[in-house]
């Protein structure tokens, strides 16, 4: 619409600027141009806006939509975003009709034959006696700002490890010229000293290195049947040196009944040993010196349908203010051993499964419990 | 010409405030062999009762601490009338432009306080380390003559 619309209007031109002033106008003249703004209104918005029956019909569609998805007018929702004859997984416009409020999601949708990525808004419209009558649909094209998000993401993770592996150099940069002193002066103890400093760092780097390996793979390729009660039992037996040398006592109560779980033996192996290597640094770090500490790793079936595997410490426990960073990226409370990857790995395996991770923790310590499915859906 | 190198009577004192425990060892062999007498410190709270307690002529600060930041202890520092001409060495292995050496700066333009004696990057070569703390003692000395003068 263009505003020569408002023909009852009178267009004053100073020479600074243009003024509107409105001449007298009856009722129904002022409805229709409030009417005749909301459709320029709906027309013009940059996103698909689309009214629709409570079966998915859709009724009417702004000028964007027929634009980019053709006639979609009496198609239903799902065949215009989804090319798909039934109702979408997600189906928010079910939500809201049930929930009586509006429902937002994300789905990806092919526009023109290129990849989008749309946020859904559903907002349910009733008459006066509460019955579903419309459906609003807003839907907003976000790929653009998706992609600055992982630009985003991308940089601080590369000036993060950056960070990390600086930190790292620093250390093993001490540990040399400790070394180099030592042998210079013939000390003994430093030799050892700096040498123990440099062996250290040498594995956090390849810990770093491991992990962020373990980040980027993505979904779990190599499938296979996992049996996770041995997984618990072979990290135990690993790190029963350290526990012992600590004086942590480990409980396990393994469930016979797990199913082996389809999915990446080495992904979920490290999941499970970065929980329980915390549970150990969380007793380790814990300056309430308790008289004994005790970490218990329990499997447990589900409806025959999964499985939790649960670590539990009464270690120094996450401080609130931590409770929020600990899934970040590069989140350490450890100087100068965690590589601030650790539980970050843990649940991008875990979601990757189709599992779900989750944590409650107190003064008297943590329990970390993960969901596997057995399969994937 | 007059030889301006400080040479100290009595060793100095370095309190280190650091709470990678490697990182501060390594800074501790670098200067006690050079003869200067250290602390360490492993987060803002114990620093601050150190410093109460032994009251040093430096401070090598690193800015990340737990239990109080580097940045509130810099300013508590900064701002306290017995310990505010402490000269202090902040130590980051962040780049200067980044986080948090930035938010210092903020916080020392906003409080209108005086800067780090010296910023340090780690890694940090032991003598780039000993030739900073050199010169901050050497100017300290000018300082100082120039009072008594």
């Amino acid at each position: 619409m263009n505003l020569s619309t408002y023909s009852n209007s009178i267009i004053i031109n100073t020479n600074s600027k243009r003024l509107l002033l409105p001449v007298k106008k009856d009722k129904e003249d002022l409805l229709k141009e409030e009417l005749d703004l909301y459709k320029f209104i709906y027309d013009e918005l940059p996103c698909y806006v689309s009214i629709q029956d409570t079966c998915f019909h859709i009724l009417r569609a702004n000028k964007k939509t027929l634009k980019d998805f053709g006639n979609v007018i009496g198609k239903h929702c799902y065949e215009v975003y989804n090319n798909s004859n039934k109702l979408c997984h997600q189906c928010t416009i079910e939500k809201a009709s049930i929930s009586d409020k509006p429902h937002v999601h994300e789905q990806n949708v092919t526009i023109n034959g290129e990849n989008a990525r749309l946020l859904f808004k559903v907002i349910p419209v009733f008459d006066k006696q509460e019955n579903l009558i419309r459906i609003v649909e807003i839907v907003s094209d976000i790929t653009s700002l998706k992609h600055a998000q992982k630009l985003e993401i991308v940089s601080k993770t590369i000036s993060e490890m950056a960070h990390n592996i600086k930190n790292v150099i620093s250390l093993m940069n001490a540990g040399s010229y400790i070394v180099e002193k030592g042998i210079e002066e013939a000390e003994q103890e430093r030799v050892k000293n700096g040498w123990l400093i440099i062996q250290k760092n040498i594995k956090r780097l390849s810990d770093t290195v491991v992990h962020l390996i373990n980040y980027t793979k993505g979904k779990p390729t190599n499938l296979q049947a996992v049996n996770l009660n041995k997984i618990i039992e072979d990290i135990v037996s690993t790190l029963k040196d350290k526990t012992d040398s600590e004086h942590i006592k480990v409980k396990l109560s393994l469930d016979k009944e797990i199913k082996p779980v389809t999915g990446d033996e080495d992904g979920l192996y490290h999941a499970i040993l970065n929980l329980i290597r915390n549970a150990v640094d969380a007793c380790i770090m814990d300056k309430n010196r308790k008289t004994h500490y005790l970490i218990s790793v329990k499997s447990k079936d589900y409806k025959e349908n999964g499985c939790f595997i649960t670590v539990k410490d009464n270690g120094c426990g996450i401080s609130e203010k931590n409770k929020n960073k600990i899934f970040k990226d590069f989140f350490t409370t450890k100087p100068g051993t965690g590589t601030g990857l650790g539980l970050l790995t843990t649940e991008k395996t875990v979601t990757a499964h189709g599992g779900v991770i989750s944590f409650d923790s107190s003064r008297n310590g943590t329990t970390f419990s993960i969901y596997l499915p057995y399969r994937r859906n | 010409m007059t030889d301006l190198t400080y040479k100290p009577i009595e060793a100095q004192k370095v309190l280190i405030i650091e709470d990678d425990p490697e990182f501060s060892y390594y800074l501790r062999v670098v200067l006690e062999d050079e003869g200067f007498r250290t602390m360490i410190a492993d987060d803002g709270i114990n620093a601050y009762n150190a410093i109460k307690t032994y009251l040093p002529d430096l401070i090598t600060l690193d800015l990340l601490l737990p239990n109080k930041t580097g940045i509130k202890l810099f300013t508590q520092l900064r701002k306290h009338n017995k310990f505010s001409s402490i000269p202090i060495i902040v130590i980051t292995s962040y780049s200067l432009n980044s986080y948090p050496a930035v938010d210092l700066k903020k916080t020392l333009y906003s409080n209108k306080l005086s800067p780090p004696e010296a910023f340090l990057e780690k890694p940090i070569e032991s003598k780039e380390l000993l030739s900073t703390i050199q010169r901050i003692l050497n100017n300290r000395n000018i300082y100082n003559m120039g009072l008594k003068g």
